[in-house]
């Protein structure tokens, strides 16, 4: 049975005609397992090891200590990009080779020992790459760009480098295989690789003002605009003065004011006139965001920093982005908007530099809820991923629990004759709760009117109506019969509407009762034990809705001289549009990026999840505060090289070799068994060698390189 | 036209051209035209059979591939002919070295042989392998799909399959993992190392960057993780593995992937999963889970606790963070395939748990109030399903959400919701109080609901008998019909509430019964409506049969039963086992055992079952038994009451084989003969009818060689010294005293042997004329249920004055007018009666009408009857038990027979 599923690879591939019978291939494999394949590649270590004892002084200085992982190590590789002549096939995915070698017992999760964890740049010395590649050019054919993980530390022994992988103009052959750099002149050589510099200007380790600063590659990005709601003084906007140079584009991920409320105001200031990437509705609504809180500041007597001609101005510039629509912002960068659910419009926002690529969630949402979608992206490589981290601890439930008591709350009291105030923002949430009661109310056939007050969420509900492409797949599903965000029940009102007799439904602005129609509805209404108040599941500190969250309160200064007495039925809404910790690591998980960069979050939270993503992932994962830079190494590079054909012949066979591994890989469980796990693994990712020089490289068969090693040791 | 196409073809083959492309659309036409003789096609397929031979590596063969599967499939009776054909061009092609071609026509092959059941293709294990390791992906793809059709061994397959999971291309990939979950079947595989191997690098592939790969690694997982907990020491810890490598896949970004994940997790089975594991697939809170992961971790160093900690706390740790609420995800998902697939799934899991499938009640309840149909919809059919198997037990903080789809706007939802409430378990009172309320309200927004809503009503009060009992007699006074000179039409209400009453006393636990009886009689007034509503559980006569019942015997009957034996026939529900296929429920009747009054006579349902049917017939000749001796304690009239009761329960049977008939009838004759002697029993021809009798059944004895029992023999001498003692009728009494009636039990198959006779247009009244002296016709129709051939019949005829009996031998072989089915005859004939009286009965002549001629007179029959003489054809069992019994009718005799 232990060579029972073993193939001579060379026999079975290259010779179908004389191919053997599988006894024959087994046995003559049993006799080669271990020492053939991975012999060779063993001797290939030792004499690329011998062959080149002084190496570069820089890379003397590295721990120089033989590692059996790296020299006998699989190395993995990972598509490049989709070749475009043959579309029925795509670019191969070969996960890491679970050699008999690895010494890798320790418990670890599958997403850690995918992606071995990159180093940080600015921790680790760079490895240095001597030419050697002159004398090859007389057999040098064809062209390919390959692709290669930056060696970690321990791989950065003076000759090779553990991981590469390719795709091809013709992708008749993908494979992974070594690295090697062979210096033969003395020459040190410092690649020009490029990092991701981050700079958080808002949002970090807090929540408001999101604003992020991102350098790939030389090509600098600003991640959201926005300001913070808690502050009335400069703290209100990002520092743009630590930006130290200029924008190459700015992104919106979604119109909330956090988001989008310093854009008009930077680019007044600072004299931003580059593009500006948003997606249609974001477009649509931002500048009915910010002008509604424009009024409302200067009806306050508060100081706006930008007029209505300074949002137009801002507006002009904005380029429009679709969902999964990649865009060139030049010839180095490119951009791509995914969809992000939380609001109508949100996206996530990828981003490639050269080698360097990031993606920029925004806020987001990963379960669908009435009127959104879940958060959609694909299986990107990523460098680096900035996250929000809203709710980086909790956990939510069913929502279809929550929704069951806020229903009921509602239909108990309209049935009993009392009001129902929901205060609440004049967008998304109270869209969502719209959909909601007015789907309710059509099933169960309830005649008690439904009022909302603002002139915002009047206009606000034509662009949903518009905008059906951007919600979940149940509305879009029944779109063909009935346009959700046509309220049947709904209807506007003024402020008249407190003082009608019987029961009804009001949302009011504003979210929090610190104001506006719903504090007057409140004042009103709150003394009788009938009515309902419905409080958003987050409260700032000081509003009246904090203080009847706070407790069971009966009566409240709803101002210095005037109080009230609460008799009201209070129900705390539990509904967000962010996603939950669980949220955050299947996105993280799915996407297994190098990197990981928390903000738009509470600090404790956001350290604990860091600590969580550290330990079950594996990922480096950096909780940076406002003002700080983060510097994230591009752990890929992508080569030119030459390939020989012995190389492309020995790439285009399938090459596998079953074995049994006598340690467990620590997969699933630790196996016990005496009767070890089969593994499977291909040589065709152990068979090739990539030479690297700093400007060319070259990508040959193990046997070839042997021989020209061989030819080399003669004289 | 087709010789010159042919000819065309042929010529090109000849100058050995190679086939162009014009030429193949001619030989197309040729084959796609029906009216092509054959022999040209058979030309058409050696020339494209050749050119595969010859063509090299023109891409033209492709073509000619394609035109032979057309021939193969236009002309099936070509097909063994293409098959042999490509069979040698592949061999060729593969001594060529044109591999990517051999595996095209390999498929094209495979394609045949599973539509035309060619013979398979018995390739080479070698010749598969080394076709595998070629270069072309194409030729990859086309082996590994069609891989299992080509002979190959099972490990041969495996160590392929496996091999190419590795390969770059995504399809092959997947191509190798379909293969993998084919081979799965095959349970050739035993070694746990290999299994083991198979499964990880499946779990492996469920992170690929491809969505085909990763649904097809879902298969594999299940279908080998299925395999390794049968195959694994540890198993407790390998079946949650695979359950939780599961969980975690169903947040995939993929639709098909998430749909693929929980079918696969429908596959788990009972003892795969624990069930703490199970309860964290339905909640993200992980609190539980949290503790036992800190339990594990502490556990892991220590020998003596690994058992406890079998669930490594890594395991756990990652059910954790991506597994838990696995089955919340999925019936929250924004695409309805997802949702059906959860759904579908939770209905195989909920039978591994009740605390599991208590809480997916509470969220497919929750799940009502989706704003879409088909989610809505969804939920409620799974509700439903575990309804039927009697899992759902809402609670009270639920009623509103799931009342409110018996409200809802949709007639599809209201129907599925009133479906499931027929089977579901109300914890509480007040949650029946307000169903039923829910259920009135909606009657009064949907009157088209009616009728099914009177059908829900009944399940439920059949269910919950004791709450349908309490509400019916909170609402007794609202239901007195009020005629104060207005009468109400709107009477829906009133209805309901009466359907309800009337389910209380049929309830399945027996505890609804304190239902005021005049309430029954209000019933009936809406017969109409009510047994509309009930249509599928009972007819109009029955429900009638029942509220009369009901209505009367409450008072009468409930003095003497007591209290604690439940009177009423039971109906059972026995919902179908596959919810999926059939949506409805078959009913069967079971009277209750100890019942001593079949008074309510619920007509049976789908008494197709013979054994049932003599079951109830044996318990009614039981309760016969009883009554006899209840008879005997002078209650005379309330046993002939009963046993009157039992007979109409009896005829009311409409027996559907001629088995359960021949039974039925026996029943019947057995109950009226017993109620005949019960009357009757000391009349003054007691004597002559008991010799009678006797020696009839001492003749059927001698027929069966059976001993007389002690009784007849005692019978027998009374009879003897009766003659001579003037106090025979004491001793007669004390013989009946002695007598006690069996228990007879009805065992086999009873067939029940008669023939009735008719005289057309013949009465007492209508006398048939005749000129004395001569023969008259006597016109005859007789009908023979199961009288076979052999057995021989006379017909004997006496004159009204009962001088005159004439025989006739009956052939039914010669005188048979139909056949019908289950041994049925008919026969009509005229019978001859000779030797009419010279003189007739002064007295008669009144009915000879006036202006005949005097010598015409009328023949009155005074006896008809049919007399069987063979009778030994008739096998007799081990009881050999025969009772033959005659009785008279005027124009009409049967002849009885049973066999048992």
């Amino acid at each position: 049975m232990e060579d029972g599923y073993s193939f001579p690879p060379a026999i079975l591939a290259h010779s179908p005609a004389a191919c053997l019978p599988p006894t024959a291939a087994r046995n003559s494999l049993a006799a080669s397992a271990p020492s053939g394949r991975t012999g060779s590649l063993r001797r290939l270590a030792k004499l690329s090891h011998d062959r080149i004892p002084s190496f570069s002084s820089s890379a003397e200085q590295q721990p120089a200590e033989p590692s059996p992982a790296a020299t006998t190590s699989a190395v993995a590789a990972a598509p490049s990009f989709r070749p475009n002549s043959l579309p029925h096939v795509s670019p191969p995915l070969i996960r890491p080779l679970v050699s008999n070698q690895v010494p890798n017992s320790s418990p670890s999760l599958p997403a850690r020992r995918i992606d071995p964890t990159p180093r940080r740049l600015d921790s680790s010395p760079r490895p240095c790459l001597n030419t050697s590649l002159d004398r090859f050019s007389s057999d040098i054919k064809n062209e390919e760009v390959f692709r290669y993980d930056w060696p970690d530390k321990r791989a950065t022994s003076r000759n090779h480098v553990g991981k590469w992988l390719s795709g091809g103009k013709d992708s008749s052959f993908v494979c992974g295989g070594w690295l090697l750099f062979l210096p033969l002149k003395n020459q040190t050589v410092t690649p020009a690789i490029m990092g991701i510099d981050c700079l958080v200007l808002g949002a970090g380790q807090e929540v408001g003002k999101s604003c992020v600063v991102v350098t790939i590659n030389g090509k600098r990005i600003m991640f959201d605009c926005g300001m913070h709601m808690g502050h009335h003084d400069d703290k209100r906007y990002p520092d743009f003065a630590l930006i130290d140079g200029p924008l190459d584009c700015v992104i919106i991920t979604h119109f909330h004011l956090d988001h989008i409320g310093a854009l008009p105001y930077f680019t007044k200031e600072y004299s931003y006139n580059g593009p500006i990437y948003m997606t249609y509705p974001t477009k649509a609504l931002a500048p009915l965001m910010l002008e509604d809180f424009m009024k409302v500041t200067v009806g306050r007597g508060g100081e706006e920093k930008f007029t209505t001609d300074d949002i137009s101005e801002c507006m002009k510039k904005v380029t429009l982005v679709d969902l999964k629509q990649t865009i060139q912002v030049d010839k180095d960068l490119q951009i791509r908007a995914y969809y992000a659910g939380h609001v109508l419009g949100a996206a996530m926002f990828y981003a490639k530099v050269g080698d360097g690529s990031m993606l920029y969630t925004g806020d987001y949402n990963m379960t669908p809820d009435r009127h959104l979608g879940a958060a959609q992206i694909d299986r990107l490589e990523l460098d680096l991923v900035i996250s929000e981290s809203t709710y980086a601890t909790t956990v939510r439930d069913s929502r279809y629990a929550r929704e069951r008591e806020f229903l009921q709350a509602v239909h108990e009291c309209v049935e009993g004759g009392g009001k129902v105030l929901v205060p609440t923002f004049a967008l998304g949430r109270a869209q969502e709760l719209f959909i909601l009661l007015d789907d309710y109310w059509e099933r169960m056939n309830l005649k008690v009117p439904i009022y909302f007050s603002s002139g915002l969420t009047k206009q606000a509900n034509i662009y949903y109506k518009t905008f059906m492409s951007w919600t979940n797949q149940k509305i879009k599903d029944t779109y063909a019969m009935h346009n959700a965000f046509n309220f049947k029940h709904v209807v506007s009102s003024d402020r008249s509407v407190i003082n009608t007799v019987g029961p009804c439904v009001l949302f009011a602005t504003s979210g929090m009762l610190s104001g506006g129609l719903s504090l007057e509805a409140f004042k009103k209404w709150a003394p009788f034990k009938e009515n309902l108040v419905t409080l958003p599941g987050y409260c700032v500190a000081g509003t009246i809705g904090h203080k009847l969250v706070a407790g069971k309160r009966t009566s409240i200064y709803v101002d210095s001289d005037s109080q009230i007495d609460v008799r009201c039925n209070i129900h705390q809404l539990a509904f967000s549009a962010h996603t939950d910790s669980k949220g955050i690591m299947n996105l993280l998980k799915f996407l297994s990026p190098k990197h990981v960069m928390l903000v738009h979050g509470e600090r404790p939270g956001m350290f604990r999840l860091k600590d969580k993503i550290k330990s079950e992932m594996g990922i480096e994962c950096d909780v940076p505060a406002n003002g700080e830079t983060v510097k994230i190494p591009c752990a890929t590079l992508h080569v030119k090289a030459q390939t020989s054909d012995a190389f492309v012949k020995s790439c285009q066979s399938s090459n596998f070799r079953l074995s049994r591994c006598s340690t467990s890989s620590g997969l699933v469980v630790a196996s016990t068994d005496p009767c070890s796990p089969l593994l499977v693994s291909d040589d065709r990712v152990g068979e090739a060698v990539l030479l690297l020089d700093q400007s060319k490289a070259k990508a040959m068969h193990q046997d070839e390189l042997q021989l020209l090693m061989s030819v080399e040791e003669k004289p | 036209m087709e010789q010159q196409v042919r000819s065309v073809c042929e010529l090109s083959l000849d100058a050995e051209k190679p086939l162009c492309l014009q030429f193949m659309a001619s030989m197309r036409s040729l084959i796609v035209n029906p009216h092509t003789s054959n022999s040209t096609i058979s030309s058409t397929l050696e020339i494209l059979i050749r050119s595969l031979q010859h063509a090299g590596d023109s891409p033209l063969r492709h073509h000619a591939l394609k035109l032979l599967d057309d021939i193969a499939s236009l002309r099936p009776s070509l097909s063994t002919a293409v098959f042999d054909g490509l069979r040698s061009s592949f061999y060729s092609s593969l001594s060529a070295g044109s591999s990517t071609f051999a595996s095209e026509i390999l498929a094209t092959l495979a394609s045949l042989s599973d539509k035309h059941g060619n013979p398979e293709i018995e390739l080479d294990d070698r010749i598969f392998v080394s076709l595998c390791f070629l270069p072309s992906v194409t030729g990859r793809l086309q082996l590994l799909t069609n891989a299992e059709r080509l002979g190959i061994g099972a490990s041969v397959l495996f160590t392929v399959f496996f091999g190419l999971t590795k390969d770059p291309y995504p399809y092959v990939r997947k191509a190798a993992l379909d293969g993998l979950a084919g081979l799965s079947r095959c349970n050739e595989f035993e070694d746990v190392g290999l299994i083991e191997g198979c499964f990880r690098r499946a779990v492996e592939l469920l992170r690929d960057a491809e969505d085909c790969v990763r649904s097809a690694a879902v298969r594999v997982v299940i279908e080998w993780g299925t395999m390794l907990f049968a195959a694994h020491k540890e198993k407790d810890t390998m079946g949650n593995v695979v359950f939780i490598q599961l969980c975690c896949v169903v947040r995939d970004m993929s639709v098909e992937v998430r749909v693929e994940a929980f079918k696969a997790l429908g596959k788990v089975t009972e003892s795969m999963v624990s069930e703490e594991i199970l309860l964290q697939s339905l909640s993200k809170i992980t609190g539980a889970l949290e503790k036992k992961i800190a339990q594990a971790k502490s556990s892991e160093g220590k020998k003596e606790n690994r058992s406890q900690a079998q669930l490594t706390s890594r395991v756990l740790q990652m059910f954790a963070s991506n597994g838990a609420g696995a089955f919340l995800h999925g019936l929250e998902d924004e695409f309805h395939e997802v949702v059906k697939s959860a759904c579908c799934s939770l209905r195989k899991l909920v039978h591994l748990s009740a605390e599991f499938a208590a809480q997916a009640s509470n969220l497919l309840i929750n799940m009502l109030n989706d704003h879409t149909v088909a989610v809505r919809l969804e939920a409620l059919e799974t509700l439903h399903y575990m309804a039927g198997h009697g899992l759902v037990n809402v609670q009270k903080e639920q009623m509103h959400m799931f009342l409110g789809t018996l409200a809802d706007k949709s007639d599809i939802i209201r129907y599925a919701a009133r479906r499931t409430f027929r089977s579901v378990k109300l914890s509480e009172v007040d949650c029946f109080r307000s169903s039923v309320s829910s259920l009135l309200k909606n009657l009064e927004v949907h009157p088209q609901d009616e009728a099914d809503t009177f059908s829900v009503l009944f399940h439920l009060g059949r269910n919950h008998g004791n709450f349908a009992s309490q509400v019916i007699n909170d609402v007794c006074d609202q239901l007195e019909p009020v005629f104060e000179g207005t009468l109400s039409l709107d009477s829906a209400n009133t209805a309901a509430y009466l359907v309800l009453s009337i389910s209380a006393p049929l309830s399945k636990d027996h505890r609804g019964k304190h239902i005021p009886p005049h309430l029954y009689s209000f019933a009936v007034t809406h017969i109409g409506r009510i047994s509309l509503g009930l249509g599928d559980i009972m007819d109009q006569t029955t429900l009638l049969t029942y509220l009369t019942e009901k209505s009367i015997s409450a008072s009468s009957v409930a003095e003497c039963i007591p209290e604690e034996h439940p009177r009423s026939p039971v109906v059972h529900d026995i919902p179908s086992q596959d919810d999926n296929k059939s949506n409805t429920t078959s009913w069967q009747l079971v009277p209750c055992e100890s019942s001593g009054n079949i008074a309510a006579t619920i007509v049976s349902y789908n008494q197709n079952d013979d054994t049932d049917i003599l079951k109830y017939l044996n318990l009614i000749l039981g309760r016969v038994r009883d009554i006899w001796l209840f008879g005997k304690s002078s209650c005379n009239s309330e046993a002939l009451r009963t046993l009157s009761a039992c007979k109409e329960e009896v005829s009311m049977y409409r027996p559907n084989s001629p088995e359960s008939s021949g039974a039925c009838a026996f029943t019947l004759h057995y109950v009226q003969v017993l109620a005949k002697g019960n009357v009757s029993c000391w009349g003054t021809t007691l004597t002559t009818r008991l010799s009678a009798t006797i020696s009839q059944v001492e003749s059927l004895l001698q027929e069966g060689s059976m001993e007389p029992s002690s009784f007849v023999t005692q019978v027998k001498q009374t009879l003897n010294q009766a003659g001579i003692l003037s106090t025979a009728p004491l001793f007669f009494k004390k013989l009946a005293d002695t007598f006690s009636l069996g228990q007879f039990t009805l065992r086999s198959k009873i067939t029940h042997v008669s023939a009735e006779l008719v005289i057309p247009g013949y009465d007492s009244h209508h006398p048939l004329p005749f000129i004395p002296g001569l023969p008259v016709a006597i016109p005859v129709d007789i009908t023979l249920h199961n009288i076979s051939s052999e057995g021989r019949l006379w017909l004997s005829l006496t004159s009204d004055d009962g001088q005159l009996t004439q025989v006739l031998f009956l052939d039914p072989n010669l005188q048979v007018v139909s056949v019908g089915a289950k041994m049925k005859k008919k026969i009509s004939m005229p019978a001859p009666f000779y030797g009419p009286p010279k003189v007739l009965n002064s007295a008669r002549r009144e009915y000879i009408p006036r202006g005949l001629s005097d010598n015409i007179a009328k023949l009155a029959i005074r006896r008809a009857r049919l007399q069987p003489r063979e009778t030994r054809n008739c096998p007799s069992t081990e009881l050999g038990r025969c009772l033959g019994l005659l009785f008279k009718n005027w124009a009409l005799q049967e002849c009885w027979y049973y066999w048992i």
